[in-house]
């Protein structure tokens, strides 16, 4: 008996078998690539973005922006304010003017350390995709 | 070449390193699976999914050490995982008498293969592991995560069940 299991034959593949083997490894290690590959675009997309918003900020041009928003804020409240509800009241003493007297420089600050972040963030998840494709 | 020369090869950037390792198991790796499935084509795709986790796990093997048992190993833990996602899959894993339940071909119930097919299991686990493809008892109880003892009994009544369902026949 034990000769007769050590002689019984194999079972057949196509011939093919190994290229679909192949082709399937392929396909599923290129998916978490793909995906940490958009991720890393968007991710310089979003640096370039904030770059330039930084540089703008430096020209003084979005702080006008920003003195805009302000007024036109200040504008709505002040119209809200005159209704008398409390609910405005307490909207139209929300500590937005600090954003106002921003210096160039601290929007610079803060453009960079938000691109940090984010750059760190999309790094974490890139480096678990692929600690998820290696598992 | 052998089986770790190829594994290192396919670490160095050798793309067709790995494909040898493939050509050089497959059909001992579907015949192990379908001892599961009793269907080739689940067994070749339950395979494909073996041999993808063990390209993602040989990064982090050990290549002084044997290959071959570790790739039987992931095979058995393809399919005991397919079997438990598929609920209604009616080969128990743990029941050691258990009837198996797979199709089988009313001309192959004539056969040593088909009457391998009738046991539980857990046996014709075992004696694929060791009389197909060679394991010893030891590579067999760390595949299948039990006690070396409990491989010997279990190949025991594997081969007494054996020679009852041929009798029968």
């Amino acid at each position: 008996m034990e000769e007769r299991l050590k002689q019984l034959p194999l079972r057949a593949v196509p011939d093919d078998y190994a290229d679909r083997v192949t082709r399937h490894i392929a396909r599923a290690e290129s998916r978490p690539a793909r995906m940490a590959n958009l991720l890393i675009a968007s991710q310089i997309a979003v640096t370039g973005i904030l770059a330039f918003l930084a540089a703008w900020m430096q020209s003084g041009e979005m702080i006008s922006l920003f003195d805009s928003i302000l007024e036109s804020l200040n504008g709505a409240t002040n119209a809200l304010e005159q209704s008398g509800s409390a609910a405005v009241n307490a909207l139209a003493n929300l500590p937005i003017e600090p954003l106002d007297s921003l210096a160039p420089y601290e929007w610079l600050t803060l453009a960079i350390i938000a691109g940090i972040i984010w750059l760190f963030a999309n790094g974490l998840l890139i480096a678990n995709i692929r600690k998820e494709n290696r598992a | 070449m052998t089986d770790e020369e190829l594994a290192r090869a396919h670490l160095a950037g050798d793309r067709e390193a790995f494909r040898e390792l493939v050509v050089r198991y497959q059909s001992r790796l579907v015949t192990l699976l379908f001892r599961y499935t009793g269907d080739q084509g689940i067994a070749e795709e339950l395979g494909q999914d073996a041999f993808l986790r063990f390209y993602r796990a040989l990064p982090r093997l050990d290549l002084s050490q044997p290959l071959k048992p570790y790739l039987y190993q992931i095979a058995v833990n393809a399919a005991r995982d397919s079997a438990r996602r598929d609920k209604s899959n009616e080969l128990g894993l743990d029941e050691a008498e258990e009837v198996a339940s797979v199709s089988w071909d009313v001309d192959e119930k004539l056969s040593l293969e088909g009457a391998l097919m009738k046991l539980p299991l857990i046996y014709r686990e075992a004696i694929t592991l060791h009389y197909q493809l060679e394991m010893d008892y030891a590579e067999i109880a760390r595949a299948l995560k039990v006690p070396e003892e409990t491989v010997r009994t279990r190949l025991r009544r594997a081969l007494e069940h054996l020679r009852a369902i041929m009798k029968e026949v």
